[in-house]
């Protein structure tokens, strides 16, 4: 079964992504801020992460470089509100994210995208 | 007995039982007539304080007049007085068998600055002397002997502290003690109500997190699980199925549960949208919402009105249409982006009938709703021509340039001549932006104008949307000797205006400062700075 980390600050919100994607049979991960992140794509090993850009501690941007660095091959999707910074949502295609998926969001949506990139 | 009542009653008995009885005690080394005698006798002299016997001719008495010692000299028919004696020990042993003889055969008398004073007010003018330290207590100790009870007893009793609020008398003390107990009172008093609120504080941040790990779970798989139609259909017991009926039916659960429907409603789309929404009123919270409304505090209407603006419930629109002219800015600005939101007719007849200005912050805010409306709604915006109060007419003006309505420039052309000149400013800057030249005569009126402002507006306005009698009229001015940057503006649009005739009226100038301009417009570094 593929293992999914999800990065998020919000509960509700990483929550509800969990939810919908333990049924869809995926292992997921949930961490809160930046640098139980990375702590997590050590000892995690996922498949897919999913990422917030503003965090507590380190932000996603960061979290992609470490991913970029460590687990090269790993995809990422950026879940982040479209209030972002362009300049942000650029950084983060041209380091290689899979995909970015802007708030407000459908879940349903998400699930249907993860399941394109993981497989 | 009241809580306020108790403490009034605890500080009067703190002031006049303890406070009271020890401060007379511990200031005065005397509290008695003996030991005040026995304190006179340890004194040397006091200044201004005398002593003489006094008698009455009666029987037994006649002796003593013979007695040389106290050089007695008659008063009056029956009444002799002696010499006096600066200390009270000396005159005190020439009389004290006498004093003592029963009945006494002499009176003592004091005299203060030589006129006679009785007990207490001698006894006040020794206790001021002390306070004052013009006389001390003497170091050895207070023993009063036989003779001087004796003496106090010729002296009508008075107690010293003769009331309790005796304490009252001295005001620089009750001052400093109501101080100190004030703060004493105060600290204590603040120190609880912190553990109070920190014990109340934490206990509900604790009953948040749980009720916040109740609520997700559930929510998350009715979300998921269950269809629109679904939800609409569920039962109470349904509810309790999915929150515990106790909590539930709890007021902090629902904020709690209210909050997190919000917080998923603004950063979900699509079909749970609906079904968030769906949610909120089959739980019965858009009812908590109204009745926020309906609070004497503004932060929570407030809260209520954004509740629901988020959550769609039209049924409380009429409340919210009553708060749009609210005291409270918050309160007013949110109730009109609500009503604006939410209703199917809605027109900004609402923003023209409010009486309250219009600041910066409400009209951006208003803007940013009506940009949006404005594909959907009709709004009637011209309405706002004509509302109460400048400001929202401003507004008006401000709008029909920033959503450029050129269909309402007839109805502003209409008005433009009759309103004040700040108006006419906001007026003229909507004529430069959208680019109305049908409207160059009402430019070379405002050009003419005696209101610098307004014919600074008028000199922008007139670079775009100008004629020949505007630049003829920028040539008037730039010959009446402006300021360097009047002459700058006008100059500047003069040749925005007509080329030919700026050329014209620069070829001519012998004005080193206009050349020095023309040289600076005409620069393609320069001409936008």
């Amino acid at each position: 079964m593929k293992k999914i980390l999800i990065i998020e600050d919000d509960l509700l919100i990483s929550s509800l992504v969990e939810f919908r994607l333990k049924k869809d049979g995926y292992i997921t991960h949930l961490v809160q801020d930046g640098n139980e992140g990375t702590k997590a794509i050590e000892s995690f090993d996922p498949d897919l992460i999913i990422t917030d850009v503003m965090m507590p501690f380190k932000s996603g941007i960061e979290i992609i470089h470490y991913a970029r660095k460590n687990k090269p091959d790993t995809p990422i999707i950026v879940l982040s509100s479209l209030g972002e910074e362009e300049k942000i949502v650029l950084e983060a295609f041209n380091l290689g994210v899979a995909d970015f998926i802007p708030k407000p969001f459908n879940p349903n949506e998400l699930a249907i995208r993860v399941k394109r990139i993981i497989r | 007995m009241g809580k306020r009542s108790t403490l009034v009653y605890f500080i009067v008995v703190l002031f006049t039982i303890n406070l009271g009885e020890s401060f007379a005690q511990d200031s005065l080394p005397y509290r008695d007539s003996t030991s005040f005698f026995k304190f006179l006798e340890q004194q040397e002299e006091i200044p201004a304080l005398v002593y003489r016997f006094k008698l009455e001719l009666k029987e037994g008495s006649e002796a003593l007049l013979a007695d040389s010692t106290f050089q007695f000299s008659q008063l009056d028919n029956s009444t002799w007085i002696s010499k006096t004696y600066p200390n009270f020990s000396s005159w005190y042993a020439a009389g004290a068998e006498y004093l003592a003889s029963d009945p006494p055969l002499l009176q003592p008398e004091f005299l203060v600055y030589e006129e006679v004073s009785d007990y207490q007010a001698t006894l006040d003018y020794v206790s001021n002397l002390l306070r004052n330290q013009d006389i001390f207590i003497p170091e050895s100790s207070l023993e009063v002997g036989d003779e001087l009870v004796m003496l106090a007893n010729l002296v009508p009793y008075e107690p010293m502290v003769k009331y309790r609020f005796h304490f009252f008398s001295d005001y620089k003390l009750v001052i400093v003690v109501s101080l100190i107990v004030f703060f004493l009172i105060m600290a204590i008093g603040m120190i609880l109500f912190m553990v109070v609120i920190k014990t109340r504080h934490s206990k509900i941040e604790a009953l948040k997190e749980k009720y916040e790990a109740q609520i997700i779970g559930p929510l998350s798989e009715v979300l998921f699980e269950k269809s629109e139609e679904e939800i609409n259909l569920m039962t109470d017991a349904d509810i309790y199925a999915i929150f515990p009926e106790k909590d539930f039916k709890k007021k902090l659960f629902k904020e709690v549960l209210i909050d997190k429907i919000i917080s998923l409603n603004k950063k979900m789309k699509g079909d749970f949208k609906d079904k968030l929404k769906s949610l909120y009123k089959k739980f019965k919270l858009d009812t908590i919402s109204y009745n926020n409304l309906k609070s004497k505090r503004w932060d929570v209407v407030t809260r209520g009105l954004v509740e629901i603006n988020e959550m769609d419930v039209v049924e409380a629109l009429p409340v919210v249409r009553d708060l749009t002219n609210a005291s409270n800015f918050y309160i007013r600005s949110q109730s009109i982006a609500t009503l604006l939101n939410l209703s199917e007719k809605v027109d900004l007849s609402t923003i023209k009938k409010q009486s309250y200005p219009l600041s910066r912050w409400q009209q951006m805010n208003y803007l940013r709703i009506i940009k949006y409306l404005q594909i959907q709604k009709s709004l009637n915006i011209d309405t706002l021509f004509y509302g109460e109060n400048q400001t929202i007419r401003l507004f008006g003006y401000k709008l029909v340039r920033m959503l450029g309505r050129v269909d309402l420039i007839g109805q502003l052309a209409e008005i433009a001549p009759n309103v004040d000149d700040v108006e006419k400013i906001e007026i003229l800057k909507t004529y430069k932006i959208i680019g109305i030249h049908t409207e160059a005569t009402f430019v070379n009126q405002c050009l003419r104008s005696e209101n610098p402002e307004l014919v600074v507006a008028a000199a922008k306005a007139s670079g775009v949307i100008g004629d020949q009698v505007s630049a003829h009229i920028l040539i008037e001015l730039l010959n009446d000797q402006p300021s360097f940057q009047l002459k700058m503006l006008f100059l500047d649009n003069l040749m925005k205006l007509d080329q030919t005739m700026y050329q014209e009226y620069i070829s001519k100038s012998n004005d080193l400062e206009l050349n020095q301009i023309h040289a600076h417009l005409i620069d393609p570094l320069l001409q936008h700075v």
